[in-house]
């Protein structure tokens, strides 16, 4: 048997969750209800979750202050929410599990399952969620099979494409991630990489010259340069 | 446009036509284009032809006439080299023309300006051609002015006999012809060549003869007269002398020429001291000293008025720059000035077309707005799981009816959006959709009500589109829901005259009591601007106010539709 806890403040949600629940797991015990802050932090200690599955939005405040609220973090978290922008790139940045409504019965099948195979690591989460809340990205988190990396925006050189997947190469490692380009794209464009070509994406920061059609990196390495994006990105480059 | 183009067109068909006058191609008699070619002055009148020249081709005749003119003109002006450098122009075109008469008189102006330039080799040549064409023609004046020509330079090379022998002949025909004249002077120039040849006695002979001719046709000439009497001073017959110079005297002093007079006192001045009539001397000395002060005066007056003539030119002249510069000053001014109009019209065209682009475009991220506002993505999803959880109710008939409310709400949104204004009937049904789906959202936690007064038409009054929208959001989102209580949702509508009030009334727990402010305001921005772009001061008569009666909160606001 596992236990669940549901924090949402839309009651449908809470009923849609609990009978998908019903229905995709025999051994799941559905140990608390909460449409706000407030309940939440009084029934949780005693109901002992194994799993919270916690909206973004509550009725008064949001899911992230209810966690800094709570004493013990002793559970697995799964975040959902409606439409917050913001939260999603956040799951994202963190390698966060979170599931959005309405609710996807594989989506929540796959979450559940990996939450349960998961080990919890309090410290990390409230770093997480210290992060979240400062709204900072200085992080990275990647799950491979075997391992959690949390890798520092500033090692990485660049990423570069392979097939589906990417490889993260930072001063010291390379990581392959099960994630394509595009996801990473999406994610760091906004702290400074810039995408060169179909295949690569360097750190704008580590950029020391542009040599033909490549970039030169800090440690010497020559990133190829599309010749489609040659303008753009000596613009980019020019902006600093 | 087309008729700017019309009058356009007039112009330039009056242009044409009325330049098409003015071209002298059209001026048929040579007359008329030897008055067309002439100016004010003679300085002007060539610097006219040379223009004319330089613009026109002319047929052979009109040029050879443009610069015959030119030649007689620099002849005038005793420029003879230049007169016969047109001369011999005007005779190539009058040669390939073959006119005989204006070859003639070509060569007769040649040979004139040639002897003026005492080349009377080259005008013996010119004279003697023309002559010949005159006689080939039978032109018998020209004849005559050819001979008369031919004789005056034989006199210029003592040739007396000969000369004697063409004017005479002249003389021949002028007398043929009746040209009385020409005779009188042809039988004076006769006297005179033969004066100077020595034979006296001849020589009265033919100035007398010209002195009757005279007195015939009435002709006020005393050179023969003076020079008979000459003969006789210098025959020391002073009496006819004196007589024949007091004849002449009258004549010139008809005529008001005071160097003649002054001429013709001095012989009977002489004339009276050879005789020793002295108290005759006496007098043609304060006569002909008062002539001579005239003449002076006269003389003086002439310089004094060339003077004015030059000054005047010359003022004028100054005066003509100074216009020219002027208007060249003013020409500039004007461009400038037109130039920062041009550029202050296109100045204030851009920023018009600027704050109108800009105007468009706040419509635009309005209209966004509006959008966002209503399709809050929050209530998408959360009315996509309220829909989603029916299904777990078994009751497919109401899943699918939910679901199609949903699409049609989403579906009036996009449509309404873009609309400046919507039947308040529309706009209504879409509110209801929406407060319905909310409903189900919130399973029934409140009631509603549409209260319409009974004077308003909805299917005719139209309004701008989802503006209750926002603030039934609201009550809803942040009164109703976290309300723990079953609640009311109101709104009415009533109007006095064109003037709308449209209120939204909940039992909420009221603005004070709301988590989130930010929202809120953000959607109030939003509606005030909406009403603003209407210009018609709606936005200032907004109000949200909590309920005073219950809890909960009142927004009221009014509408100027017609």
């Amino acid at each position: 048997m596992f236990r669940v806890a549901i924090i949402d403040d839309e009651k449908n949600v809470r009923i849609v969750l609990k009978k998908l629940l019903n229905i995709l797991y025999t051994n799941c015990e559905i140990v608390a209800e909460a449409a706000s802050i407030k309940d939440a932090k009084a029934i949780l200690p005693q109901a002992k979750p194994d799993i919270v599955l916690l909206d973004i939005e509550l009725e008064d405040g949001s899911g992230f202050s209810l966690l800094k609220q709570l004493p013990n973090l002793d559970f697995k978290l799964i975040f959902i929410t409606a439409f917050n922008q913001y939260a999603i790139k956040a799951f994202k940045f963190n390698a966060l599990d979170y599931l959005l409504k309405p609710i996807d019965p594989s989506e929540l099948q796959n979450a559940i399952d990996k939450a349960q195979k998961s080990v919890s690591n309090e410290n990390e989460l409230r770093k997480l969620i210290a992060d979240i809340e400062n709204k900072k990205n200085s992080q990275i988190v990647i799950k491979t099979t075997n391992k959690i990396h949390y890798i520092n925006l500033v090692d990485i050189l660049y990423c570069q494409a392979e097939g589906a997947y990417a490889k993260i190469i930072t001063k010291t490692e390379t990581i392959l991630a099960s994630k394509n380009l595009k996801y990473f794209q999406d994610l760091l464009e906004d702290e400074g990489f810039i995408r060169t070509h179909q295949s690569y994406m360097v750190n704008k920061k580590l950029v020391t010259a542009i040599k033909n059609d490549t970039i030169i990196l800090s440690n010497a390495l020559a990133i190829p340069i599309s010749s489609r994006k040659m303008a753009e990105i000596k613009a980019l480059l020019a902006e600093d | 446009m087309k008729q700017i183009n019309y009058i356009g067109l007039l112009i330039i068909l009056f242009c044409f036509t009325y330049c098409k006058n003015s071209t002298p191609e059209n001026i048929q008699s040579d007359e008329d284009f030897i008055a067309f070619l002439n100016d004010e002055t003679l300085i002007k009148s060539i610097k006219r032809i040379d223009s004319i020249a330089k613009l026109n081709t002319y047929s052979n005749h009109k040029t050879g006439l443009l610069y015959f003119e030119k030649g007689q003109i620099l002849g005038h002006l005793e420029k003879d080299i230049e007169a016969i450098a047109s001369f011999k122009k005007a005779l190539v075109a009058f040669e390939k023309e073959s006119n005989k008469k204006y070859i003639a008189k070509t060569n007769m102006l040649l040979g004139d300006s040639e002897a003026f330039l005492s080349n009377n080799e080259k005008a013996l040549q010119h004279i003697e051609k023309a002559l010949s064409i005159f006689k080939d023609i039978e032109d018998k004046k020209g004849e005559a002015k050819a001979l008369n020509s031919l004789g005056h330079i034989a006199f210029q090379y003592e040739n007396y006999k000969k000369s004697i022998a063409y004017v005479k002949k002249a003389a021949e025909i002028q007398l043929q012809i009746d040209e009385k004249e020409e005779l009188s002077a042809s039988y004076n120039n006769i006297g005179y060549i033969l004066e100077q040849s020595g034979d006296l006695i001849n020589a009265s002979e033919y100035y007398q003869k010209a002195i009757d001719l005279n007195k015939n046709i009435n002709r006020l000439n005393s050179s023969p007269l003076r020079n008979l009497g000459y003969v006789f001073f210098m025959q020391n017959q002073f009496k006819k002398c004196d007589s024949l110079y007091l004849k002449a005297l009258k004549i010139e002093e008809e005529a008001g020429r005071l160097s003649i007079q002054k001429e013709i006192y001095g012989v009977l001045l002489e004339s009276a001291i050879k005789n020793k009539s002295f108290d005759a001397a006496t007098l043609y000395i304060t006569k002909r000293d008062s002539i001579n002060e005239r003449l002076v005066t006269s003389e003086n007056k002439e310089k004094i008025k060339l003077i004015e003539d030059q000054y005047n030119l010359i003022t004028k002249e100054k005066e003509l720059i100074q216009a020219k510069k002027n208007n060249t000053k003013n020409k500039l001014i004007f461009t400038i000035l037109a130039g920062t109009l041009l550029f202050l019209g296109l100045f204030l065209i851009q920023k018009h077309r600027n704050s109108k682009l800009k105007l468009e475009q706040e419509k635009l991220v309005l209209e966004q707005k509006v959008l966002r506002t209503q399709m809050n993505p929050h209530f998408i999803f959360n009315a996509l799981t309220a829909i989603q959880k029916t299904i777990f109710d078994n009751d497919p008939i109401k899943s699918t009816s939910y679901l199609s409310r949903f699409a049609k709400l989403i579906r009036q949104n996009f449509e309404f959006v873009n609309k400046k204004e919507i039947l308040l009937s529309e706009d209504l049904d879409a509110l209801k959709n929406y407060i319905e789906t909310q409903q189900l959202r919130f399973s029934n936690k409140f009631d509603y009500a549409i209260n319409i007064h009974d004077g308003i038409d909805p299917t005719f009054v139209k309004i701008p589109p989802m503006l209750l929208q926002p603030f039934v959001e609201n009550a809803i989102e942040h009164g109703l829901k976290p309300k723990t209580e079953k609640g009311t949702l109101e709104i009415n509508i009533t109007n006095n005259s064109n003037v709308f009030c449209f209120k939204i009334i909940d039992d909420g727990i009221g603005i004070n009591n709301q988590e989130s402010k930010t929202n809120r305001e953000h959607a109030i921005d939003i509606f005030k601007k909406r009403l603003s772009l209407r210009k018609l001061g709606e936005e200032k008569q907004f109000s949200m106010t909590s309920n005073k009666v219950k809890t909960g909160t009142i927004v009221t606001f009014y509408l100027n539709l017609s």
